[in-house]
Protein backbone atom coordinates (compact mmCIF):
# COMPACT_ATOMS: atom_id res chain seq x y z
CA UNK A 1 0.00 0.00 0.00
CA UNK A 2 2.98 2.48 0.90
CA UNK A 3 4.92 1.46 -2.14
CA UNK A 4 2.06 1.88 -4.37
CA UNK A 5 1.30 5.43 -3.15
CA UNK A 6 4.55 7.01 -3.72
CA UNK A 7 5.00 4.78 -6.94
CA UNK A 8 1.01 6.77 -7.99
CA UNK A 9 3.82 9.90 -6.88
CA UNK A 10 6.19 8.92 -9.47
CA UNK A 11 3.31 8.29 -11.96
CA UNK A 12 2.02 11.93 -11.90
CA UNK A 13 5.14 13.37 -11.84
CA UNK A 14 6.12 11.75 -14.62
CA UNK A 15 3.18 12.70 -17.04
CA UNK A 16 3.31 16.16 -15.63
CA UNK A 17 6.60 16.37 -16.78
CA UNK A 18 5.34 15.39 -20.55
CA UNK A 19 3.43 18.64 -20.33
CA UNK A 20 7.06 20.44 -20.64
CA UNK A 21 8.05 18.15 -23.17
CA UNK A 22 10.01 21.09 -24.58
CA UNK A 23 11.60 21.62 -21.95
CA UNK A 24 13.08 18.56 -21.05
CA UNK A 25 14.30 18.64 -25.17
CA UNK A 26 15.58 21.99 -24.46
CA UNK A 27 17.66 20.06 -21.61
CA UNK A 28 18.44 17.70 -24.46
CA UNK A 29 19.97 20.06 -27.02
CA UNK A 30 22.87 21.17 -24.28
CA UNK A 31 23.64 17.27 -23.84
CA UNK A 32 23.88 17.10 -27.29
CA UNK A 33 25.90 20.43 -27.68
CA UNK A 34 28.26 19.19 -25.12
CA UNK A 35 28.56 15.87 -26.75
CA UNK A 36 29.58 17.47 -29.63
CA UNK A 37 32.60 19.61 -28.38
CA UNK A 38 33.64 16.59 -26.63
CA UNK A 39 33.68 14.56 -30.01
CA UNK A 40 36.15 17.22 -31.49
CA UNK A 41 38.04 16.95 -28.49
CA UNK A 42 38.95 13.27 -27.65
CA UNK A 43 39.25 12.78 -31.60
CA UNK A 44 41.91 15.74 -31.84
CA UNK A 45 43.61 14.54 -29.09
CA UNK A 46 43.26 10.63 -30.59
CA UNK A 47 44.44 12.02 -33.53
CA UNK A 48 47.30 13.61 -31.90
CA UNK A 49 49.41 10.68 -30.88
CA UNK A 50 49.95 11.70 -27.16
CA UNK A 51 47.28 11.05 -25.71
CA UNK A 52 46.64 7.04 -25.01
CA UNK A 53 45.11 5.39 -22.45
CA UNK A 54 44.66 1.67 -22.04
CA UNK A 55 41.88 0.32 -23.61
CA UNK A 56 39.98 3.99 -23.94
CA UNK A 57 40.06 5.61 -27.45
CA UNK A 58 37.92 8.38 -28.86
CA UNK A 59 35.04 6.02 -29.21
CA UNK A 60 35.31 4.61 -25.92
CA UNK A 61 35.98 8.02 -24.39
CA UNK A 62 32.82 9.73 -26.12
CA UNK A 63 30.26 6.59 -25.40
CA UNK A 64 32.02 7.45 -21.79
CA UNK A 65 30.11 10.48 -21.61
CA UNK A 66 27.18 9.74 -23.56
CA UNK A 67 26.87 7.90 -19.89
CA UNK A 68 28.20 10.47 -17.63
CA UNK A 69 26.60 13.37 -18.63
CA UNK A 70 23.54 11.25 -19.60
CA UNK A 71 23.43 10.42 -15.77
CA UNK A 72 24.21 14.50 -15.04
CA UNK A 73 21.78 16.34 -17.12
CA UNK A 74 19.51 13.54 -16.69
CA UNK A 75 18.67 13.52 -12.89
CA UNK A 76 16.00 15.89 -11.77
CA UNK A 77 16.29 19.27 -10.34
CA UNK A 78 14.61 18.98 -7.15
CA UNK A 79 17.29 21.07 -5.13
CA UNK A 80 15.73 24.15 -5.71
CA UNK A 81 12.39 23.57 -5.02
CA UNK A 82 13.10 21.65 -1.73
CA UNK A 83 15.71 24.83 -0.79
CA UNK A 84 12.51 27.20 -1.45
CA UNK A 85 10.01 25.09 0.55
CA UNK A 86 12.41 24.80 3.25
CA UNK A 87 12.83 28.39 3.06
CA UNK A 88 9.44 29.47 2.54
CA UNK A 89 8.25 27.30 5.02
CA UNK A 90 5.78 25.99 2.66
CA UNK A 91 7.01 23.18 3.97
CA UNK A 92 4.93 22.93 6.78
CA UNK A 93 1.91 22.17 4.40
CA UNK A 94 3.44 19.06 2.54
CA UNK A 95 4.78 17.30 5.69
CA UNK A 96 0.61 17.29 6.62
CA UNK A 97 0.27 15.06 3.53
CA UNK A 98 -0.29 11.36 4.40
CA UNK A 99 3.10 10.42 2.97
CA UNK A 100 7.00 10.87 4.43
CA UNK A 101 8.56 14.29 2.71
CA UNK A 102 11.77 12.68 1.55
CA UNK A 103 10.20 9.69 0.45
CA UNK A 104 7.60 11.88 -1.08
CA UNK A 105 10.26 13.85 -2.74
CA UNK A 106 12.32 10.77 -3.90
CA UNK A 107 9.04 9.39 -5.82
CA UNK A 108 8.88 12.79 -7.58
CA UNK A 109 12.79 12.83 -8.41
CA UNK A 110 11.97 9.20 -9.88
CA UNK A 111 9.37 10.38 -12.16
CA UNK A 112 11.17 13.42 -13.13
CA UNK A 113 14.30 12.18 -14.14
CA UNK A 114 12.77 9.00 -16.16
CA UNK A 115 11.83 11.20 -18.70
CA UNK A 116 15.12 13.00 -19.06
CA UNK A 117 16.76 9.89 -19.26
CA UNK A 118 14.46 8.48 -21.79
CA UNK A 119 15.53 11.44 -23.98
CA UNK A 120 19.14 11.79 -23.25
CA UNK A 121 19.77 7.96 -24.05
CA UNK A 122 17.96 8.65 -27.59
CA UNK A 123 19.60 12.04 -28.03
CA UNK A 124 23.23 10.92 -26.70
CA UNK A 125 22.99 7.74 -28.87
CA UNK A 126 22.18 9.17 -32.09
CA UNK A 127 25.28 11.82 -31.30
CA UNK A 128 27.88 9.24 -30.44
CA UNK A 129 26.61 6.69 -33.10
CA UNK A 130 26.92 9.33 -35.71
CA UNK A 131 29.99 10.43 -34.31
CA UNK A 132 32.24 7.47 -33.22
CA UNK A 133 29.64 4.48 -34.33
CA UNK A 134 28.52 2.01 -31.76
CA UNK A 135 30.10 1.12 -28.49
CA UNK A 136 31.90 -1.91 -28.07
CA UNK A 137 29.54 -3.03 -25.60
CA UNK A 138 28.14 -7.02 -24.81
CA UNK A 139 24.20 -6.25 -24.32
CA UNK A 140 24.49 -9.47 -22.00
CA UNK A 141 25.62 -6.71 -19.12
CA UNK A 142 22.99 -3.78 -20.01
CA UNK A 143 21.18 -4.92 -16.80
CA UNK A 144 23.95 -4.56 -14.27
CA UNK A 145 24.77 -1.15 -16.25
CA UNK A 146 21.32 -0.33 -15.88
CA UNK A 147 21.28 -1.68 -11.88
CA UNK A 148 24.57 0.76 -11.18
CA UNK A 149 23.01 3.96 -12.87
CA UNK A 150 19.78 3.44 -11.07
CA UNK A 151 21.88 3.26 -7.47
CA UNK A 152 23.59 6.00 -9.26
CA UNK A 153 20.96 8.27 -9.74
CA UNK A 154 19.46 7.04 -6.23
CA UNK A 155 23.02 8.16 -4.21
CA UNK A 156 22.42 11.74 -6.12
CA UNK A 157 19.08 11.78 -4.73
CA UNK A 158 20.35 11.70 -0.97
CA UNK A 159 23.45 13.96 -2.00
CA UNK A 160 20.98 16.53 -2.85
CA UNK A 161 18.89 16.04 -0.08
CA UNK A 162 21.36 17.01 2.52
CA UNK A 163 22.29 19.94 0.76
CA UNK A 164 18.97 20.83 0.17
CA UNK A 165 17.90 20.62 3.43
CA UNK A 166 21.02 22.05 4.77
CA UNK A 167 17.94 25.57 3.91
CA UNK A 168 17.22 24.74 7.78
CA UNK A 169 20.22 26.29 9.39
CA UNK A 170 21.64 28.68 6.39
CA UNK A 171 20.48 31.61 4.23
CA UNK A 172 21.37 30.23 1.13
CA UNK A 173 22.24 26.67 -0.30
CA UNK A 174 23.31 27.37 -4.11
CA UNK A 175 26.95 27.93 -3.04
CA UNK A 176 27.17 24.54 -1.72
CA UNK A 177 25.06 23.18 -4.93
CA UNK A 178 27.44 24.51 -7.33
CA UNK A 179 30.69 22.96 -4.84
CA UNK A 180 28.59 19.58 -5.10
CA UNK A 181 28.50 20.37 -9.17
CA UNK A 182 32.25 20.95 -9.36
CA UNK A 183 32.83 18.05 -7.23
CA UNK A 184 30.78 15.75 -9.62
CA UNK A 185 32.83 16.88 -12.11
CA UNK A 186 36.60 16.35 -10.50
CA UNK A 187 36.23 13.26 -8.22
CA UNK A 188 32.78 12.35 -9.90
CA UNK A 189 34.92 11.75 -13.41
CA UNK A 190 32.10 13.73 -15.49
CA UNK A 191 34.65 14.25 -18.70
CA UNK A 192 37.26 11.85 -18.10
CA UNK A 193 37.57 8.36 -16.31
CA UNK A 194 39.66 7.44 -13.36
CA UNK A 195 41.98 5.88 -15.84
CA UNK A 196 43.34 9.59 -16.86
CA UNK A 197 43.86 10.92 -13.40
CA UNK A 198 46.85 10.80 -11.24
CA UNK A 199 47.01 7.68 -9.06
CA UNK A 200 46.45 10.00 -5.66
CA UNK A 201 43.50 11.82 -7.13
CA UNK A 202 41.71 8.34 -8.28
CA UNK A 203 42.39 6.96 -5.15
CA UNK A 204 40.61 9.84 -3.10
CA UNK A 205 38.04 9.61 -5.83
CA UNK A 206 37.19 6.10 -5.43
CA UNK A 207 37.10 6.34 -1.75
CA UNK A 208 34.37 9.46 -1.70
CA UNK A 209 30.48 8.74 -3.05
CA UNK A 210 30.78 10.95 -6.24
CA UNK A 211 32.61 8.31 -8.46
CA UNK A 212 29.83 6.01 -7.55
CA UNK A 213 27.50 8.50 -9.69
CA UNK A 214 29.24 8.75 -12.36
CA UNK A 215 32.05 7.41 -13.45
CA UNK A 216 31.31 3.68 -11.70
CA UNK A 217 28.08 3.11 -14.42
CA UNK A 218 29.98 4.63 -17.29
CA UNK A 219 33.37 2.26 -17.15
CA UNK A 220 31.01 -0.53 -16.68
CA UNK A 221 29.38 0.45 -20.02
CA UNK A 222 32.65 0.85 -21.52
CA UNK A 223 34.71 -1.45 -20.07
CA UNK A 224 32.79 -4.34 -18.29
CA UNK A 225 34.20 -6.28 -15.56
CA UNK A 226 31.93 -8.38 -12.78
CA UNK A 227 34.48 -7.86 -9.86
CA UNK A 228 34.49 -4.56 -10.56
CA UNK A 229 30.60 -4.65 -11.30
CA UNK A 230 30.35 -6.45 -7.73
CA UNK A 231 32.73 -3.86 -5.92
CA UNK A 232 31.08 -0.90 -7.23
CA UNK A 233 27.55 -2.44 -6.13
CA UNK A 234 28.65 -3.18 -2.23
CA UNK A 235 30.02 1.04 -2.75
CA UNK A 236 26.76 2.00 -4.36
CA UNK A 237 24.14 0.23 -2.01
CA UNK A 238 26.67 1.54 1.31
CA UNK A 239 27.09 4.99 0.33
CA UNK A 240 23.47 5.51 -0.09
CA UNK A 241 22.24 3.98 3.35
CA UNK A 242 24.87 6.40 4.75
CA UNK A 243 23.55 9.76 2.77
CA UNK A 244 19.86 8.01 3.46
CA UNK A 245 20.50 8.36 7.04
CA UNK A 246 22.13 11.58 7.19
CA UNK A 247 19.03 13.00 5.10
CA UNK A 248 16.69 11.56 7.37
CA UNK A 249 18.50 12.37 10.22
CA UNK A 250 18.60 16.25 8.72
CA UNK A 251 15.25 16.03 8.04
CA UNK A 252 13.96 14.95 11.56
CA UNK A 253 16.44 17.78 13.49
CA UNK A 254 14.89 20.50 10.74
CA UNK A 255 11.58 20.11 11.19
CA UNK A 256 11.67 20.44 14.75
CA UNK A 257 12.33 24.17 13.74
CA UNK A 258 9.51 24.89 11.80
CA UNK A 259 7.54 27.67 13.23
CA UNK A 260 4.72 28.51 11.53
CA UNK A 261 2.70 31.55 12.09
CA UNK A 262 -0.63 32.79 10.68
CA UNK A 263 -2.13 31.14 7.52
CA UNK B 1 4.29 56.06 -28.93
CA UNK B 2 6.90 53.80 -28.33
CA UNK B 3 8.93 55.21 -30.82
CA UNK B 4 8.76 58.98 -29.19
CA UNK B 5 9.48 56.82 -25.94
CA UNK B 6 12.29 55.56 -27.46
CA UNK B 7 14.09 58.73 -28.64
CA UNK B 8 13.17 59.85 -25.48
CA UNK B 9 15.31 57.58 -23.48
CA UNK B 10 18.68 58.23 -25.42
CA UNK B 11 21.45 59.61 -22.71
CA UNK B 12 24.88 60.33 -23.14
CA UNK B 13 27.67 58.02 -22.61
CA UNK B 14 28.80 60.21 -19.15
CA UNK B 15 25.38 60.15 -18.21
CA UNK B 16 24.90 56.45 -18.81
CA UNK B 17 28.04 55.60 -16.95
CA UNK B 18 26.69 57.63 -13.84
CA UNK B 19 23.51 55.87 -14.11
CA UNK B 20 24.86 52.68 -14.68
CA UNK B 21 27.08 52.99 -11.23
CA UNK B 22 24.00 54.46 -8.98
CA UNK B 23 21.92 51.56 -9.93
CA UNK B 24 24.88 49.34 -8.92
CA UNK B 25 25.83 50.83 -5.89
CA UNK B 26 22.36 50.41 -4.60
CA UNK B 27 22.03 46.56 -5.62
CA UNK B 28 25.43 45.88 -3.84
CA UNK B 29 24.16 47.74 -0.73
CA UNK B 30 20.96 45.48 -0.91
CA UNK B 31 22.67 42.37 -1.55
CA UNK B 32 24.81 43.05 1.38
CA UNK B 33 22.03 42.87 3.51
CA UNK B 34 22.32 39.08 3.24
CA UNK B 35 25.83 39.20 4.01
CA UNK B 36 26.77 34.95 4.32
CA UNK B 37 24.29 34.92 0.77
CA UNK B 38 26.49 37.59 -0.46
CA UNK B 39 29.87 36.09 0.93
CA UNK B 40 29.52 32.85 -0.21
CA UNK B 41 27.83 33.59 -3.34
CA UNK B 42 31.75 35.03 -4.46
CA UNK B 43 33.97 33.23 -2.41
CA UNK B 44 32.25 29.44 -3.69
CA UNK B 45 31.80 31.16 -7.18
CA UNK B 46 35.28 31.73 -7.79
CA UNK B 47 36.17 28.57 -5.84
CA UNK B 48 34.19 26.41 -8.16
CA UNK B 49 35.57 28.43 -11.54
CA UNK B 50 39.07 27.10 -10.00
CA UNK B 51 37.83 23.56 -10.02
CA UNK B 52 37.24 23.74 -13.51
CA UNK B 53 41.01 24.33 -14.15
CA UNK B 54 41.09 20.78 -13.09
CA UNK B 55 40.10 19.01 -16.24
CA UNK B 56 42.47 21.24 -18.37
CA UNK B 57 45.37 20.12 -15.99
CA UNK B 58 44.53 16.23 -16.94
CA UNK B 59 44.73 16.56 -20.18
CA UNK B 60 47.92 18.94 -20.45
CA UNK B 61 49.54 17.03 -18.07
CA UNK B 62 49.15 14.11 -20.87
CA UNK B 63 49.51 16.33 -23.68
CA UNK B 64 51.86 19.66 -24.60
CA UNK B 65 49.17 21.17 -26.47
CA UNK B 66 45.77 20.36 -28.46
CA UNK B 67 45.80 21.68 -31.77
CA UNK B 68 47.98 24.24 -31.02
CA UNK B 69 46.46 25.32 -27.95
CA UNK B 70 48.60 25.16 -24.91
CA UNK B 71 47.49 25.47 -20.61
CA UNK B 72 48.45 28.77 -20.48
CA UNK B 73 46.70 29.43 -23.61
CA UNK B 74 43.50 28.28 -21.75
CA UNK B 75 43.86 29.79 -18.47
CA UNK B 76 43.64 32.97 -20.33
CA UNK B 77 40.86 31.85 -22.12
CA UNK B 78 39.06 31.17 -19.04
CA UNK B 79 40.49 34.31 -17.19
CA UNK B 80 38.79 36.43 -20.09
CA UNK B 81 35.35 34.42 -20.37
CA UNK B 82 35.36 34.56 -16.51
CA UNK B 83 35.59 38.71 -16.21
CA UNK B 84 33.41 39.34 -19.26
CA UNK B 85 30.53 36.81 -17.56
CA UNK B 86 31.31 38.13 -13.98
CA UNK B 87 30.88 41.63 -15.40
CA UNK B 88 28.19 41.00 -17.29
CA UNK B 89 25.56 39.46 -14.60
CA UNK B 90 26.79 41.71 -11.27
CA UNK B 91 26.51 44.66 -13.55
CA UNK B 92 23.28 43.22 -16.17
CA UNK B 93 21.57 41.39 -13.88
CA UNK B 94 18.50 41.14 -16.20
CA UNK B 95 21.01 40.11 -19.49
CA UNK B 96 19.52 36.63 -19.28
CA UNK B 97 15.63 37.47 -17.83
CA UNK B 98 15.23 39.34 -21.28
CA UNK B 99 13.05 37.02 -23.18
CA UNK B 100 11.16 36.48 -19.78
CA UNK B 101 10.83 40.34 -18.93
CA UNK B 102 9.18 40.76 -22.65
CA UNK B 103 6.64 37.67 -22.76
CA UNK B 104 4.98 38.84 -19.59
CA UNK B 105 4.85 42.37 -20.63
CA UNK B 106 6.90 43.96 -17.60
CA UNK B 107 8.78 45.93 -20.24
CA UNK B 108 5.87 48.48 -18.90
CA UNK B 109 7.62 49.92 -16.06
CA UNK B 110 11.19 50.86 -17.86
CA UNK B 111 9.03 52.43 -20.52
CA UNK B 112 7.23 55.48 -18.72
CA UNK B 113 10.84 56.30 -17.12
CA UNK B 114 12.90 58.66 -18.91
CA UNK B 115 15.74 56.17 -19.49
CA UNK B 116 17.18 54.40 -21.73
CA UNK B 117 14.57 51.43 -21.35
CA UNK B 118 17.18 48.78 -22.55
CA UNK B 119 20.01 50.19 -19.97
CA UNK B 120 17.67 50.24 -17.73
CA UNK B 121 16.11 46.88 -17.41
CA UNK B 122 19.54 45.50 -17.71
CA UNK B 123 21.06 47.19 -14.66
CA UNK B 124 18.22 46.77 -12.66
CA UNK B 125 19.00 43.30 -11.20
CA UNK B 126 22.49 42.21 -9.91
CA UNK B 127 24.02 38.85 -9.31
CA UNK B 128 26.39 38.90 -6.92
CA UNK B 129 28.29 35.69 -7.85
CA UNK B 130 29.54 37.55 -10.56
CA UNK B 131 32.07 39.58 -8.34
CA UNK B 132 33.09 35.41 -7.94
CA UNK B 133 33.68 35.13 -11.49
CA UNK B 134 35.76 38.55 -11.95
CA UNK B 135 37.61 37.52 -8.86
CA UNK B 136 38.45 34.03 -10.70
CA UNK B 137 39.54 35.55 -14.00
CA UNK B 138 41.45 38.25 -12.52
CA UNK B 139 43.39 35.72 -10.27
CA UNK B 140 43.99 33.08 -12.66
CA UNK B 141 45.23 35.29 -14.83
CA UNK B 142 47.66 37.21 -12.22
CA UNK B 143 48.46 33.66 -10.95
CA UNK B 144 49.15 31.06 -14.64
CA UNK B 145 49.90 33.53 -17.04
CA UNK B 146 52.99 36.16 -17.29
CA UNK B 147 52.27 39.57 -15.93
CA UNK B 148 53.21 42.94 -17.07
CA UNK B 149 51.45 46.13 -17.02
CA UNK B 150 50.94 45.94 -20.94
CA UNK B 151 49.31 42.56 -20.42
CA UNK B 152 47.31 43.22 -17.45
CA UNK B 153 46.03 46.75 -19.40
CA UNK B 154 45.59 44.28 -22.65
CA UNK B 155 43.44 41.51 -20.36
CA UNK B 156 41.24 44.19 -19.19
CA UNK B 157 40.43 45.77 -22.53
CA UNK B 158 39.73 42.41 -23.84
CA UNK B 159 37.86 41.48 -21.12
CA UNK B 160 35.47 44.85 -21.51
CA UNK B 161 35.08 44.00 -25.19
CA UNK B 162 34.51 40.51 -24.53
CA UNK B 163 32.09 40.86 -22.00
CA UNK B 164 30.09 44.06 -24.53
CA UNK B 165 30.33 41.28 -27.55
CA UNK B 166 28.64 38.80 -24.40
CA UNK B 167 25.70 41.17 -23.99
CA UNK B 168 25.13 42.14 -26.94
CA UNK B 169 24.78 38.93 -28.03
CA UNK B 170 22.31 37.52 -25.53
CA UNK B 171 20.32 40.94 -25.81
CA UNK B 172 20.00 40.04 -29.44
CA UNK B 173 18.73 36.14 -28.56
CA UNK B 174 16.66 37.53 -25.93
CA UNK B 175 14.77 40.60 -28.59
CA UNK B 176 13.71 37.25 -30.34
CA UNK B 177 11.04 37.06 -27.56
CA UNK B 178 9.60 40.38 -29.63
CA UNK B 179 9.12 38.02 -32.88
CA UNK B 180 8.27 34.62 -31.32
CA UNK B 181 6.50 35.89 -27.60
CA UNK B 182 7.76 33.26 -25.92
CA UNK B 183 11.73 32.84 -26.65
CA UNK B 184 12.95 31.82 -22.88
CA UNK B 185 14.09 28.26 -23.95
CA UNK B 186 15.69 29.43 -27.01
CA UNK B 187 17.59 32.67 -25.66
CA UNK B 188 18.89 30.61 -22.85
CA UNK B 189 19.99 27.90 -25.07
CA UNK B 190 22.08 30.01 -27.14
CA UNK B 191 23.65 31.81 -24.27
CA UNK B 192 23.92 28.68 -23.22
CA UNK B 193 25.74 27.65 -26.37
CA UNK B 194 28.03 30.78 -26.36
CA UNK B 195 29.61 29.82 -22.93
CA UNK B 196 29.78 25.99 -23.95
CA UNK B 197 31.85 26.82 -26.80
CA UNK B 198 34.17 29.16 -25.18
CA UNK B 199 35.27 26.75 -22.71
CA UNK B 200 37.40 25.17 -25.33
CA UNK B 201 40.18 25.73 -27.22
CA UNK B 202 39.27 27.43 -30.73
CA UNK B 203 41.63 25.49 -32.44
CA UNK B 204 39.47 22.53 -32.34
CA UNK B 205 36.61 23.23 -34.50
CA UNK B 206 37.02 23.57 -37.67
CA UNK B 207 35.22 24.57 -40.91
CA UNK B 208 31.40 25.13 -40.99
CA UNK B 209 31.25 25.29 -37.10
CA UNK B 210 33.92 27.62 -37.11
CA UNK B 211 32.71 29.65 -39.48
CA UNK B 212 29.80 30.13 -37.23
CA UNK B 213 31.60 30.49 -34.27
CA UNK B 214 32.83 33.53 -35.88
CA UNK B 215 29.68 34.78 -36.76
CA UNK B 216 26.02 33.49 -36.14
CA UNK B 217 27.36 32.50 -32.39
CA UNK B 218 30.48 35.03 -31.95
CA UNK B 219 32.20 32.78 -29.40
CA UNK B 220 35.39 33.47 -31.45
CA UNK B 221 35.42 37.40 -30.80
CA UNK B 222 34.53 36.46 -26.88
CA UNK B 223 36.82 33.96 -26.10
CA UNK B 224 39.20 33.23 -28.88
CA UNK B 225 40.49 36.53 -30.04
CA UNK B 226 41.30 37.89 -26.85
CA UNK B 227 43.61 34.64 -26.45
CA UNK B 228 45.20 35.72 -29.96
CA UNK B 229 45.71 39.02 -28.63
CA UNK B 230 47.40 38.16 -25.85
CA UNK B 231 49.45 35.27 -27.27
CA UNK B 232 50.73 37.58 -29.94
CA UNK B 233 49.38 41.18 -29.90
CA UNK B 234 48.37 42.72 -32.97
CA UNK B 235 46.80 46.35 -33.57
CA UNK B 236 44.67 45.19 -36.73
CA UNK B 237 43.56 42.27 -34.48
CA UNK B 238 42.39 44.75 -31.79
CA UNK B 239 41.04 47.03 -33.49
CA UNK B 240 38.75 44.48 -35.34
CA UNK B 241 37.85 43.08 -31.96
CA UNK B 242 37.14 46.71 -30.62
CA UNK B 243 34.92 47.12 -34.05
CA UNK B 244 33.05 44.29 -33.31
CA UNK B 245 32.08 45.30 -29.97
CA UNK B 246 30.74 48.00 -30.72
CA UNK B 247 29.49 47.33 -33.79
CA UNK B 248 27.56 44.32 -31.82
CA UNK B 249 26.54 47.00 -28.99
CA UNK B 250 24.70 49.84 -31.69
CA UNK B 251 23.23 46.42 -33.41
CA UNK B 252 21.84 44.72 -30.18
CA UNK B 253 20.65 48.17 -28.82
CA UNK B 254 18.84 48.88 -32.54
CA UNK B 255 17.49 45.62 -32.90
CA UNK B 256 15.67 46.03 -29.42
CA UNK B 257 14.44 49.45 -29.75
CA UNK B 258 12.82 47.89 -33.30
CA UNK B 259 11.71 45.08 -31.22
CA UNK B 260 9.91 47.39 -28.80
CA UNK B 261 7.37 48.42 -31.37
CA UNK B 262 5.97 44.91 -31.52
CA UNK B 263 5.77 45.26 -27.89
CA UNK B 264 2.40 44.42 -26.17
CA UNK B 265 2.08 45.48 -22.69
CA UNK B 266 0.87 43.31 -19.98
CA UNK B 267 -1.68 43.84 -17.72
CA UNK B 268 0.28 42.37 -14.79
CA UNK B 269 0.14 44.72 -12.07
CA UNK B 270 3.70 44.69 -10.73
CA UNK B 271 4.99 46.91 -7.61
CA UNK B 272 8.79 47.83 -7.64
CA UNK B 273 9.38 48.73 -3.64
Amino acid sequence: MGAARYLSISRISFRSRTAYIMDVLAGSFFYALILFVFVQLWTTLAGSGHFAIEGLGARELVWYMVVTEGIMLGRARIEQETDEEVKTGSIAYLIGRPCHYVLFKFAVYWGDTLLRLIINVAVGSLVALIAVGPPRFDQAHLLQVVVSAVLAFSLNFFMVMCISLAAFWVEDTMPFRWIYSKLLFILGGLFAPMEVYPAAVARLARALPFSYMLYAPARLFVQYDTALFWRIVVAQVGWIAVMAGLTFGLYGLGVKRINVNGG
Amino acid sequence: MARGKARAGRIGFGEAVSFVCAHFKFNLASAMEYRWSFASQIVLMAVNDFMLLFFWWLIFSRVPDIAGWTFRDVITMQSVVALAFGLNVSVFGNLHRIPQLIARGQLDYYLLLPKDPLLHMLVSRSDMSGFGDMAFGIAAFMMFTPVSWQRIILFLATGLAAATVYASFVTVAGSLAFLMGNAQTVGAQLAQAMVTFSGYPGSLFKGAVRALLYSAIPVGFFAYVPVELLRNFSWLLFAGLMAFAACSAIAARALFRAGLRRYESGNLMTVRA
